[in-house]
């Protein structure tokens, strides 16, 4: 893994956060596991490569 | 969340009444109190009918519909009942009206109007923060009560004191549901899932999908192998968690029943006599009924061996002892004399036996001499001994017979003395057990049986864990290091692997700050209900212990596990409610502050009904002292009784009080406000 690559914290944190407060939402609107997969998929991947 | 109004429409005993709830700062009470059975309990479940459109207690009588207002139908007429709730929750108004209509048809049979019922239909209006009102969809309303007030935690905020309902929630491990949602560990619980290796179908599994691969057949078919045991794995885990959950249910209950059982040593042990003498009495009665009859057989004049027998013999020596006795008179001369032998033998001595001295040829002489020519032998011994052995032998017959019957008669005696002794000691114990109605027999079978289902259920886990899901694991780590071999170096691989480290870490991340929450809350929920327990019960005497799996708490002294009465169980209950809503106030501070808006904090109003039931006068004032420290809402319904209690201590924090009344004409009640 390059150093660009190695773990951000602060990405850890707004990936977790995000996540929770998707989560949680989708839970009480009663989402299936796809959806929330599809869901947490985005946010994950949109922290991850957001360079800023 | 914060209660306005409530308004009910023609809803059991109220035709049309609205209450409005305190709305001043620091004034966070609203009392309503009357007598029993006018529509204090019914004003609970009229918030719970109308934001959850069910209560169990009206599946038995459906028809709300006001009763005065039913006595006025014709047929095809149709009565709306309905009830309105204003609330105001995270800075939006709410207005949600269930209603429910019944039309009503002749009973041609019966001879009667009956309605037929339609499901209740709930409307929500939501206000902006602008202050707009928008019609929320009807499928999205249960969505929006469950943001405001989770249907699980209804309980506790909308509590039966009157029942001590917690208890029964309690036995069903909802107060871990409870904890869960109100501290959100559940949707935590789920993050975790999502982030983690080896659950399918979630997100590590969605981008290991992504990854390109040398050999595209052959890993498609090594991860749908890899697929199948991780979902066996998570089945298993599914199972041991709901089993562990079933335990802790469980253990519950077996906790509850101990005490029970403990409570009631005295009654268990009346019980326990109660039964030995009740099998004591039943033996006794069976050997009665089993002994009586084969008396009264012995006593049937066809038995030989029985009563007719001793009669048959008695007979039989009446008639020949007759015989005999004639038979003695006939001979009577030959029985007075002597034989020819002994004459000769009292000649030969000279002296008769009468001591009349014998001379050849005197008077006596003369007289035995011819008493022996005219005696002749006779064996009446023979004849007597023939008659006695005879007897003999039928008295030998019925003797036996005979002692078993005045044996059997005593017994018969002796049991119905005993049936009627223990009959009584019987009595005395009912009289003692009056008013306990529980059954510590069936307690105890229960009892056995929780334990045996608990040690069961240990053992299915422990086997999963140890076998199993291990072996599982085994094929997996195969699997997957089959598939790593033909993963290939290129940068789309790189890029995805990076994604899956993320995850890693997130999950890392995310069960860190699980455990330290549920520390956190374990803590602070055991500090909070013992610090509202001892101060409503006045003493920091028991301690109450919290088990941080389930939340259950349980009392201690002296680090001896203690029995509650109803009234310290009341307290307990309300201090858990108050730990609670401490909980819901202070979830972003308690178990580490995450800066997420999921912990932002909720304020719940506590609806109570008769929740003072079992108190004494102390404890409602201390009740009344401390509660509204604990909640911004408070509404209390009360029985007069205990507001002439309550009113002094609460008299500060209320805005609003209400009497409810039963109308003059009808059987309907009202509510009218107090001066206060």
């Amino acid at each position: 893994m390059t150093k660009a690559e190695e773990i951000d914290k602060e990405k850890i944190i707004e990936i977790y956060v995000d996540s929770l407060k998707e989560l949680r939402r989708l839970m009480r609107n009663g989402a299936t596991k796809t959806e929330i997969t599809s869901a947490l998929e985005k946010i994950v991947t949109e922290v991850i490569d957001n360079e800023n | 969340m914060k209660i306005k109004t409530i308004e009910l429409s023609n809803f059991r005993q109220f035709e049309k009444e609205k209450l409005v709830f305190t709305d001043v700062v620091g004034k966070k009470v609203t009392i309503v109190h009357g007598q029993t059975h006018i529509g204090k309990t019914t004003l609970v479940k009229a918030f719970l009918w109308c934001l959850y459109r069910s209560d169990d207690s009206f599946k038995t009588d459906p028809i709300l519909v006001n009763k005065d207002a039913e006595k006025f139908m014709s047929p095809g007429d149709k009565k709306t009942v309905s009830v309105t709730v204003e609330l105001e929750h995270n800075g939006f108004g709410y207005v949600i009206k269930t209603e429910q209509a019944f039309t009503y048809f002749r009973n041609l049979n019966e001879g009667y109007f009956s309605p037929v019922i339609k499901d209740p239909i709930r409307h929500m209006i939501k206000m902006t923060q602008e202050g707009n009102p928008t019609s929320v969809p009807l499928e999205q309303v249960d969505n929006e009560i469950n943001e405001i007030l989770p249907d699980n935690l209804r309980c506790y905020f909308f509590y039966d004191g009157e029942n001590n309902k917690i208890d029964d929630v309690a036995e069903k491990s909802n107060l871990q549901d409870a904890v869960r949602n109100i501290m959100n560990l559940n949707v935590r619980e789920e993050l975790i899932k999502y982030f983690s290796d080896g659950v399918a179908g979630r997100l590590v599994e969605r981008f290991e999908d992504k990854k390109s691969t040398s050999n595209f057949e052959e890993v498609g078919n090594l991860k749908e192998q890899k697929s199948y045991f991780e979902g066996l794995i998570e089945t298993e885990r599914n199972n041991n968690k709901q089993l562990r959950q079933n335990i802790e249910e469980l253990n519950g209950q077996i906790t509850n029943l101990e005490d029970q059982i403990d409570a009631n040593k005295e009654s268990a042990e009346l019980q326990e006599k109660a039964r030995q003498i009740t099998r004591q009495i039943a033996e006794l009665k069976k050997h009665r009924d089993d002994l009586f009859p084969s008396l009264l057989k012995r006593c049937d004049s066809s038995e030989s061996v029985g009563l007719a027998g001793f009669f048959s013999v008695l007979a039989y020596k009446k008639a020949n002892l007759t015989v005999e006795y004639a038979n003695i008179k006939t001979n009577e001369r030959a029985y007075k004399h002597l034989t020819g032998e002994s004459v000769d033998e009292i000649i030969q001595k000279g002296v008769c036996v009468c001591g009349q001295k014998i001379e050849l040829g005197g008077d006596y002489y003369k007289h035995l001499i011819e008493e022996k020519d005219y005696l002749s032998p006779k064996d009446f011994s023979a004849s007597l001994k023939s008659f006695t052995d005879r007897f003999n032998d039928q008295v030998d017959a019925v003797d036996s017979s005979a002692y078993q019957l005045s044996r059997d008669a005593a017994d018969l005696k002796k049991t119905i003395q005993s049936i009627e002794s223990f009959g009584k000691q019987l009595e005395d114990i009912n009289k003692k057990l009056e008013g306990f109605h529980g059954d510590i027999g069936a307690w105890q079978r229960d009892l056995q049986q929780k334990k045996y289902t608990k040690s069961g259920n240990e053992a299915v886990i422990n086997y999963s864990e140890s076998n199993i899901i291990p072996q599982n694991e085994t094929k997996i780590s195969g699997f997957k290091e089959k598939i790593d071999k033909y993963s290939d170096a290129s940068e789309k691989n790189r890029h995805i692997q990076m994604y899956l480290n993320y995850l890693s870490s997130v999950r890392d991340m995310a069960q860190t700050r699980l455990d330290k929450k549920k520390e956190g809350i374990a803590v602070t929920l055991e500090q909070q209900v013992n610090n509202l327990f001892h101060a409503i019960v006045g003493t920091d005497k028991t301690e109450l212990r919290l088990n941080k799996v389930n939340y259950n708490v349980e009392p201690y002294q002296n680090d001896q596990r203690i029995s509650l009465s109803t009234g310290q169980k009341t307290m307990k209950n309300l201090a858990f409610v108050g730990g609670l809503i401490y909980l819901a106030k202070n979830k972003d501070k308690i178990g580490g502050a995450e800066g997420v808006d999921l912990d932002e904090p909720d304020d719940y109003p506590l609806v109570m009904d008769a929740p003072f039931s079992y108190l004494s006068k102390g404890d409602i004032k201390r009740a009344c002292t401390e509660l509204p420290k604990y909640c911004s809402q408070l509404i209390i319904t009360l029985l007069d009784k205990d507001f002439d209690l309550a009113i002094d201590v609460l008299k500060p924090f209320i805005d609003k009080s209400y009497t409810l009344k039963t109308n003059e004409t009808s059987t309907d009640s009202h509510f009218e406000e107090d001066e206060l």
